[in-house]
C-alpha cells in the first residue's frame, strides 16, 4: 500500500469490519476491509450488489459504526468530537439513491444544503452557479426536483455532495438507470474533481465506469478485498492478449466445459498457446496473444470437437474478467 | 438562522404539497360542516330552560338572632321579611329569572325542584332528570347574617369548580362569627346541560358576591339585585367545535411524522442532514418551529371558517383559545416525534397517528361526554378555591385542552382561571417533547443509516 505521508492520504481504513443480524440472520457484510486512498485520485471500489462497497462507505463516513476497524480521514479520527466539524467540511457524499427534497426547485435543494454548511449566501450562490452549469442544469435551477427526469435527478443529487466544496468526495453507484448521454455527463463531471484538487471514492458494479474513471481499483467480494491496484495492472495479472468469445449452438453447461477444456493450453498449430480459457454467461471465452492470424485454426479445432460457433466477438481484457478469474463467477451473479 | 431555514424547507415543502395542504383544511372544516348541519340548529332556535334540583338543609336564621331580623325586610327577592330562610328565598329567587333576549323575556332560565333526600337526587343527576344539583346547607342563612370575613363557598359539582364568596361586613352587634356554609351545585362534567347550567349560577352567584360585597351595610336591608344573566345559548355545533379544533391539531402528528419518516426512510435526505454541519438540536428547533406555524394557519383557517361561515360566535376570548391551542401543538410535535422515531414507512406512520388521534381525542372529551372515572378526589385546583376530583381522562394532555379551550371560549373564563388545565395540558406535553425529541435524535441521528 506504500509509504504515502499523512498528507498524502485523504483516507484510511484499517481492518474495517461490520456485521448485520443475530444468529441465522447474520451476515459479515465487510470483513477486514484496510486501504489507503490517495489524495487527488479517483479510487474505485469494484464488485456486485452486496458485496459490501456501500457498507465500506457509510463507515468511512460515520453513518455505520464499525463493529472494528479504524478510518482516518487526513489522518484525523472522525470519532473524536473535536475533529468532526472539520470532518464533516472536508467529506462530500454522493449516495446511490437519489436524495432530494422533491418539492423543492433544484436551486432550494442547493442553497439549503449550502446553508446546512453554513456557507454565506452569496458564496453559496457562486458555488451554486457554477455546479448546475458544470453539471449541465442551467435551464432547469427553477424546476421542482419531482418534475425531473431520472437523469436529471441523478446530476442534481451528484452536485448536492458537492455545494460545500468537500476535499473527499465519497460518490456511491453515480450512474444506475441512467441513458448514455446522462452518464458520459457524469462521467466527465467526476473525471474532472482532481483536477481540482479532490478525492474521489466511487463504489460500482460497473466494471466499465470504474476501468474508466479509476486510477485505482479495490475488487470486493464477499466483505474481502480481493485485489487493488491499476486497472492496467489488474488486467495484466490475469495474463496478456486478447479475449475471444465463441457463442455456441448447443449452449448446455457441460459441453462448453469440454470445449474450454481442450481449447485451455492448445497449442498443436499454433507457436502460442491459448493461455486461459474458460466459461463465462453461457460462452466460451479464450485468451490469445495475436489472435487474427490464429483464428481459423482454433474455430477447426472448435468444431473438431463437434461444437457450431454461432457468434464470435474480439475484445481486449476487462476488470470484469479479472474479477471472473478471482472468484469463478460474473459480476452479475 | 439555520433553524429557521430548516423550518423554512418544511413549510415549503408542506405547501406545495397541495393535497396535504387540502386534507389539513378541508378535512376538519368538512368536519365542522357535518356537525353543524347535524347538530348546527339544537340550541338556536330557542333558549332552553334548565332543570335544577335543590335541596334546601338552610335551618333558617339561629332562634337567638331571629327575633331581632324577624321584622326586617330581609329578602333580596321580594325585599319583604323572610319567612323560611335565605335559602328558601334565593331557590324562589332562581325560579323567577328568565332570559334577558327580547324574543326569549318570559322564559325561565331554570325548572327548580326540590328534593329531600341526597341520594334521590344525586341519582336523578346520573339519569339526566335533572341538568343539576343544588345544595344550601344548613348555616346559609345565619351565614348571611354572619360577621366579618366569614365566607362561604359554592362548590360547583362533586369534581369540578367552586367560587369562594367572601361575605359583606355586618356592623350588627348580634351576629356571631362562627358560620360558614356552603352551595354545592353538582352535575355531570361531561353533560353539555350541566355545564350550561353551571355557568349560569355562577354568573348568579358571582353577582350576589358582587353586589353584597358592595352593599354599605346601613343596618337595614339586605338588598340583593340579580343582574340581567347576559348567557346566549350555544348550540351543539358550538359546543363541539372546540374538540373539533382540538381533534385537527392533534391530526397534524401524522403529517408530521409521515414527514419526518419521509426524510429518513424515501428520500433519505436526513443522510445529508446528518452529515452537514446542522446540529440535532437545530433540526428538532426548526421541525417544532414549522409545526407551530403550520398549526397557527390551520386554526386561523379553522375559526375563520366556522365563524364566518357556520355561525360560530364564541362569547369568550377566541385569542386566548388560540393560545391554548397553541399549546396543544407541544403536544402533537411531541407525538409526531415519537412516531418519526419508531415508524419508517411514511404511510404507516400517517395511517398509525390517525388511529391513536381518534380514540385520543374522544377519550379527551372532543366529542362527547365521557365517562366520570376518579382516580384521586379532591386534587385538582378550579377556579375557585376547592379542589375538584382526578380523573382517569385527566392523564391525557388533550382532556386539559378540550377543557380549557371550552372553559375560555364558550364560557367566558380567563386563561389564568383554568391555570390547572394549562399546567396539566402544558406541563406532560414538554416532558412529552422533550422525550420525543430525545428518542427521534438517537433513532434518526445518532443510530445506523442501513
Amino acid at each position: 500500500m506504500g509509504t504515502e505521508s499523512i498528507s498524502d492520504v485523504a483516507i484510511e481504513v484499517t481492518d474495517l469490519t461490520k456485521t448485520f443480524g443475530k444468529g441465522e440472520t447474520k451476515v459479515e457484510a465487510v470483513k477486514g476491509v484496510s486501504l489507503k486512498v490517495r489524495k487527488g485520485e479517483i479510487f474505485g471500489f469494484l464488485g456486485p450488489n452486496g458485496a459490501g462497497k456501500t457498507t465500506s462507505l457509510r463507515m468511512m463516513v460515520s453513518l455505520l459504526e464499525p463493529d472494528a476497524g479504524t478510518v482516518k480521514i487526513f489522518g484525523m479520527d472522525p470519532k473524536d468530537r473535536k475533529n468532526q466539524k472539520k470532518i464533516k467540511r472536508l467529506i462530500g457524499i454522493i449516495p446511490q439513491e437519489v436524495s432530494l427534497y422533491n418539492e423543492l426547485t433544484v436551486e432550494e435543494n442547493l442553497l439549503f444544503i449550502a446553508k446546512s454548511y453554513r456557507i454565506p449566501s452569496k458564496e453559496a450562490l457562486e458555488k451554486i452557479n457554477y455546479l448546475i452549469k458544470a453539471i449541465g442544469l442551467e435551464d432547469k435551477r427553477k424546476t421542482p426536483v419531482k418534475n425531473l427526469s431520472g437523469g436529471l435527478k441523478r446530476r442534481t443529487n451528484l452536485i448536492m455532495g458537492l455545494v460545500h466544496d468537500p476535499q473527499i468526495v465519497l460518490c456511491d453507484e453515480p450512474t444506475p438507470g441512467l441513458d448514455p448521454q446522462s452518464r458520459l455527463v457524469v462521467w466527465d463531471f467526476l473525471n474532472n474533481l482532481p483536477k481540482e484538487g479532490k478525492t474521489v471514492i466511487l463504489t460500482t458494479h460497473f466494471m466499465e465506469e470504474a476501468d474508466r474513471l479509476s486510477n485505482r481499483v479495490a475488487i470486493i467480494d464477499h466483505g474481502k478485498i480481493l485485489v487493488l491496484d491499476t486497472p492496467n495492472k489488474l488486467k495484466a495479472s490475469i495474463g496478456e492478449g486478447d479475449l475471444v468469445e465463441f457463442i455456441l449452438a448447443n449452449e448446455e453447461e457441460e459441453h462448453l466445459q469440454i470445449v474450454a477444456t481442450t481449447l485451455k493450453g492448445f497449442s498443436h498449430w499454433v507457436e502460442d498457446p491459448i493461455e486461459d480459457a474458460f466459461v463465462s454467461n453461457n460462452r466460451v471465452v479464450i485468451r490469445v496473444l495475436d489472435v487474427v492470424p490464429k483464428l481459423s485454426r482454433i474455430l477447426n479445432h472448435i468444431e473438431d470437437q463437434g461444437a457450431n460457433v454461432e457468434n464470435m466477438a474480439i475484445r481486449n481484457t476487462t476488470l470484469e474478467d479479472v474479477f471472473i478469474n478471482l472468484t469463478g463467477r460474473a459480476l452479475r451473479d | 438562522m439555520l433553524i429557521f431555514d430548516i423550518a423554512t424547507r418544511f413549510g415549503k415543502e408542506l405547501l406545495r404539497l397541495k393535497i396535504t395542504v387540502a386534507v389539513l383544511i378541508i378535512m376538519p372544516a368538512f368536519m365542522g360542516f357535518m356537525f353543524w348541519f347535524a347538530f348546527g340548529a339544537i340550541g338556536l332556535e330557542e333558549a332552553q330552560t334548565y332543570t335544577l334540583g335543590v335541596i334546601n338543609n338552610d335551618e333558617g336564621i339561629a332562634d337567638e338572632l331571629s327575633e331581632y331580623f324577624r321584622e326586617l325586610p330581609l329578602s333580596p327577592i321580594t325585599n319583604s321579611t323572610l319567612d323560611n330562610g335565605f335559602a328558601a328565598d334565593f331557590i324562589k329567587m332562581l325560579s323567577t329569572i328568565n332570559y334577558t333576549t327580547a324574543e326569549d323575556v318570559n322564559k325561565s332560565i331554570f325548572t327548580v325542584e326540590e328534593y329531600s333526600n341526597q341520594p334521590t337526587a344525586i341519582k336523578a343527576v346520573e339519569e339526566r332528570e335533572i341538568d343539576a344539583l343544588v345544595i344550601f346547607d344548613e348555616d346559609y342563612s345565619n351565614t348571611t347574617l354572619s360577621a366579618v370575613n366569614n365566607a362561604y363557598y359554592v362548590e360547583y359539582g362533586i369534581y369540578l369548580h367552586n367560587i369562594s364568596i367572601p361575605i359583606f361586613n355586618w356592623t350588627g352587634p348580634l351576629v356571631p362569627t362562627s358560620y360558614n356554609s356552603t352551595i354545592h351545585v353538582i352535575g355531570d362534567e361531561g353533560y353539555v346541560r350541566y355545564q350550561i347550567a353551571s355557568f349560569i349560577l355562577r354568573q348568579i352567584f358571582d353577582t350576589f358576591n358582587e353586589d353584597v360585597r358592595n352593599l354599605p351595610y346601613s343596618g337595614g336591608n339586605i338588598f340583593v339585585i340579580i343582574k340581567p344573566v347576559t348567557l346566549r345559548d350555544y348550540s351543539v355545533f358550538e359546543m363541539i367545535m372546540p374538540g373539533i379544533l382540538v381533534f385537527s391539531i392533534l391530526m397534524q402528528a401524522g403529517m408530521l411524522a409521515a414527514f419526518l419518516v419521509e426524510e429518513f426512510a424515501e428520500t433519505k435526505t436526513i443522510t445529508r442532514v446528518r452529515l452537514s454541519l446542522i446540529k440535532p438540536y437545530e433540526y428538532v428547533a426548526g421541525v417544532t418551529i414549522f409545526q407551530f406555524v403550520i398549526s397557527l394557519g390551520q386554526m386561523l383557517i379553522l375559526l375563520g371558517i366556522a365563524m364566518l361561515i357556520f355561525q360560530f360566535n364564541p362569547a369568550g376570548d377566541v385569542l386566548q383559545g388560540l393560545l391554548v391551542l397553541m399549546l396543544t401543538t407541544i403536544f402533537t410535535t411531541a407525538l409526531g416525534f415519537i412516531l418519526a422515531g419508531i415508524f419508517t414507512s411514511s404511510d404507516t406512520a400517517g395511517q398509525s397517528s390517525g388511529f391513536l388521534m381518534t380514540p385520543l381525542a374522544f377519550m379527551s372529551g372532543a366529542f362527547m361526554e365521557v365517562p366520570t372515572i376518579t382516580i384521586i378526589p379532591d386534587i385538582v385546583p378550579t377556579p375557585s378555591e376547592l379542589p375538584r376530583d382526578f380523573l382517569l381522562w385527566d392523564i391525557l394532555p388533550t382532556t386539559h385542552a378540550v377543557n380549557s379551550l371550552r372553559s375560555i371560549i364558550l364560557y367566558q373564563f380567563n386563561i389564568f382561571d383554568v391555570w390547572a388545565d394549562i399546567v396539566l395540558l402544558v406541563l406532560p406535553s414538554l416532558i412529552l417533547l422533550g422525550v420525543g425529541m430525545v428518542f427521534y435524535t438517537k433513532r434518526r441521528f445518532m443510530g445506523d443509516i442501513p
